[in-house]
């Protein structure tokens, strides 16, 4: 009895929100309808009626969220809801093995090296009861970067020797992406583990949060897979500062909200989750979907799929929104994160293909939904506009008729203008609340408060926020909508590493990027004030933005910006004020002056300047390491004379005669390394004629 | 003589350059010694024991003939591998560890570098899920909705019709 209860409030509290949700959108399409319905409905009102209803059940749905979470916070819910679901019960028990598996693809081998150590690092003092191991999964293609990964593991492995185990895997083909690559992991050692955390090239987690992680997954053994909210943290740029604030301040509402309504149907959000095994790899193999890309083929946004897959195998996916510790580093720019976005709008369009799947749980297919609208509403937005102007346009062509035939009293055209600031008002109150929830709840947690530099520069911070969410919302909006027009016209994406620096924008990048947003919003806002100049001035907030896409785009990127926003106080984080000490441990490692990878070959006058292939070919220890590293592969013929041709180019031209695809090629083969090496120290010491074996001491 | 390296036999394809310096090139030892000097061997003493061992080792292998750079990085490597990492001497093809053993070390207390860096491999298939779509179960209006296929020409040409239809209509 117990238990149906336990059922029966997470799926009252969904009906309950899906009415507030169906109320309020039902409220304000009503409002809309009388106003659009003032002379009749025309084809093009119907279309914005329909367009606004869809956008307002949209952003109607994240206030609820929102507003629920606001009371779960200050009723303090949260706590009692610690005592159920996927929480550590407290009693030791005996923990399970679990790997740490960070996939990486062309990243910095550096940044990744100091971000795995800083974790590992941070879970061995929080002494964990079971063991860990950790795994680079590497997909990387780029010749130097993989060998400098190699190096960076070797020195890893070293450093923590005997206390976790740390390996590096190789993958000689990048099948099926990330998905792919984490399959190969689970398929390959997955059995050895109970539990694995995926962690991305930039993720962060403190010790004590992995514990409570595997703690957590022991004392529920329904729990398939909980997903901790990542922290944006670490930029500098006044775009990503931005973001981390809004994260920090508006998140936990929202989060809160989110959990309460979920509970054990959460998503999965890629990375910074802990997953149970077993359940993964018998559930959640991913297959290619029917047709060619962008539509069909490999999944690319495989993590909300995999969470569809363990619902629909009766596992728990759970959000640990009460769980820190855990950080992930933000795109820097505008255009960055644009270049995320492409990725995944691709991802999330894909699951078109896959929301109306046999056998998947409601809230599964509304979260594939859910990531779907996240983009299309976009172009919705984009469409309203669109038809906005049109009816503005119409309807100042169009006269009042004040004698209709047939009918003696005339006919006063009726104002609609309280409806229409009422809706505006509402409009607006929904779409800002949630940052003043945030910001209530921020003021009401003192130590929170003092992080973020006091209830005054907080506040300021959320007014400033909402100021560049006014500027840049428009030009995200035209993004998106280009990237939904590219790929259902069919063009795919390539799965480019991400920038993980803060690089700033170039100005010639901002206006390769952002011309087209400037043209429209000039164009549009031309034509708006020819045709109805009060219709143009309602239409500024959302054309100030684009027209002015080119330098914000450049201003939001500079770091100099956001560090002297920061001495102010100005967009302070508790991730800046109070490090906690993952982050600095980080901080710390990546302040230290990096070693060279490879120690300076005193027997050899060509080391300065050389490539890590050339080192690869020549220094014996990097030829060692890489050749160990590699899994042996049976080459045919054909693929041995291939080989044996490229070595003979580098023999006569050099290494740098090869293509990046040639020299992977030859990395990829021992025997050919092999080869390379002894050609290389025989070309530069050639073995004396008619020496033999035999002590004879050395010399030099 | 077919030179046999680490892994495969060298190919006679590529032969050494010729050197001018035919007076004043270093013997074998200095060969084996610079090698190991560059694998990042500092310690004398201990090099010079490791190069006499390397020459003993070339000698046992010999067949007569040229010395080549292949056989004495086997050999090196052969030597390195007994010294440091005994349990991968056993291993075929041979193994390069020694080498990494030498620049790393040779591991700490209850643990250390494992030639090969990951544990063995298992073998055990993820299979792909079933995400078929969901089809009515009447067969008449499924086989009608199966062969309901629009081309995206076509889809491209109903996209215009609705655009014209929103913007002339009214």
């Amino acid at each position: 009895m117990a238990r149906n209860a336990a059922a029966v409030t997470p799926r009252l509290r969904r009906w309950f929100l899906l009415l507030l949700v169906l109320a309020s959108t039902a409220a304000a399409v009503i409002v809309l309808g009388t106003i659009l319905a003032a002379e009749g409905f025309s084809l093009l009102e119907l279309g914005i009626l329909f367009l606004f209803s869809a956008l307002f059940a949209w952003i109607t749905t994240s206030f609820w969220i929102s507003t629920i979470g606001f009371a779960v916070r200050l009723l303090g819910l949260r706590r009692q809801r610690s005592a159920t679901g996927a929480q550590a019960t407290g009693a030791p028990g005996t923990s399970g093995t679990t790997a740490l598996v960070m996939p990486i693809y062309n990243e910095d081998p550096t940044r990744v090296a100091a971000g795995l150590r800083a974790t590992l690092e941070s879970l061995l003092d929080s002494r964990p009861a079971g063991r860990f191991d950790a795994y680079l999964l590497s997909d990387t293609t780029d010749p130097d970067i993989w060998l400098a990964e190699e190096l960076a593991w070797s020195r890893l492995n070293r450093e923590f020797a005997g206390r976790i185990d740390v390996y590096y895997r190789h993958r000689p083909r990048n099948l099926a992406r990330k998905s792919g690559n984490i399959a190969d992991f689970c398929e390959s050692w997955g059995q050895r583990y109970d539990y694995m955390v995926v962690l991305d090239a930039d993720s962060v987690m403190s010790g004590d949060c992995l514990t409570e992680l595997v703690a957590r997954m022991d004392a529920n053994p329904r729990v398939g897979l909980i997903q901790v909210p990542p922290l944006p943290v670490l930029r500098e740029s006044l775009f990503a500062r931005s973001q981390q604030f809004a994260s920090s301040v508006y998140g936990p509402p929202f989060a809160a909200g989110l959990a309460y309504w979920l509970e054990g149907e959460s998503n999965y959000w890629g990375h910074n989750a802990i997953i149970r095994v077993a359940p993964f790899m018998e559930h959640c193999g991913l297959p290619e979907l029917p047709g060619r890309e962008p539509f069909g083929g490999e999944i690319l946004s495989h993590d909300f799929v995999e969470a569809a897959l363990l619902r629909r195998a009766g596992w728990e996916v759970w959000l640990a929104d009460d769980l820190g510790g855990s950080f992930e580093e933000p795109p820097p720019t505008l255009i960055d994160h644009a270049k995320r976005d492409r990725r995944w709008c691709q991802g999330n369009l894909q699951h078109l293909g896959v929301v109306a799947a046999r056998g998947l749980r409601p809230l599964s297919r509304l979260h594939l939904g859910m990531g779907v609208m996240s983009y299309l509403s976009s172009l919705l937005w984009l469409a309203l506009l669109v038809l906005s102007g049109l009816e503005a346009w119409r309807q100042s062509r169009t006269d009042h008729s004040y004698f209709i035939e047939g009918n003696l009293f005339p006919n006063w055209p009726v104002s609609y203008a309280f409806e229409a600031t009422t809706l505006l008002a509402i409009t607006l109150a929904i779409l800002y609340l949630p940052k003043i929830y945030g910001y209530l709840i921020l003021l009401g947690e003192r130590r929170r408060r003092v992080a973020h530099g006091g209830a005054l520069k907080a506040g300021l911070g959320v007014v400033l926020e909402s100021l560049m969410s006014i500027l840049l919302a428009p030009i995200l909006m035209l993004f998106q909508s280009g990237f939904i027009v590219s790929i259902l016209a069919g063009r795919s994406v390539r799965w480019a590493s991400q920038q993980r620096d803060d690089g700033e924008t170039s100005w010639r990048e901002a206006v390769a990027a952002h011309w087209p947003h400037t043209v429209v919003a000039l164009l549009a806002g031309g034509f708006a004030y020819a045709a109805n100049p009060v219709f143009f001035w309602w239409l500024t907030p959302v054309l100030a933005g684009p027209a002015l896409s080119i330098p914000l785009s450049r201003f939001t990127s500079r770091a100099d910006v956001g560090r002297r926003l920061r001495a102010w106080g100005i967009f302070l984080t508790p991730c800046e004020s109070a490090r906690p000490e993952v982050l600095q441990r980080l901080l710390d490692i990546q302040a230290q002056p990096a070693a060279p990878l490879v120690p300076p070959d005193t027997t050899s006058q060509a080391s300065s300047g050389t490539t890590l292939f050339e080192q690869a070919i020549r220094d014996p220890f990097v030829n060692a390491l890489h050749r160990t590293l590699l899994e042996r592969q049976p080459r045919s013929k054909s693929e041995r004379l291939r080989l044996d041709g490229l070595i003979a180019r580098v023999q006569e031209a050099g290494a740098a005669a090869l293509s990046r695809e040639e020299k992977r090629d030859l990395l990829g083969d021992a025997t050919s390394m092999a080869t390379l090496h002894a050609l290389a120290w025989q070309a530069e010491a050639p073995v004396p004629a008619g020496a033999t074996g035999g002590p004879q001491g050395a010399t030099g | 003589m077919e030179a046999k390296l680490i892994d495969a036999p060298l190919d006679p394809c590529f032969p050494p350059r010729p050197s001018s310096l035919d007076a004043g090139r270093p013997p074998l030892a200095t060969c084996i010694d610079r090698y190991l000097r560059a694998a990042g061997l500092t310690d004398a003493a201990r090099r010079a024991a490791l190069t006499d061992s390397c020459l003993t080792d070339l000698t046992a292998k010999q067949r007569g003939g040229e010395t080549s750079w292949a056989e004495i990085i086997a050999a090196i490597d052969r030597c390195l591998v007994r010294q440091l990492v005994p349990e991968a001497a056993q291993r075929v093809p041979p193994s390069v560890s020694g080498r990494v053993a030498l620049r790393l070390g040779d591991g700490t207390a209850g643990g250390g570098l494992c030639d090969g860096s990951t544990p063995p491999r298992q073998h055990f298939a993820m299979h792909p899920q079933d995400l078929s779509l969901w089809r009515p179960r009447d067969v008449a209006a499924g086989g009608l909705l199966k062969r309901l296929q629009i081309g995206r020409p076509a889809q491209g040409i109903a996209a215009c019709l609705l655009w014209l239809a929103v913007v002339v209509i009214p």
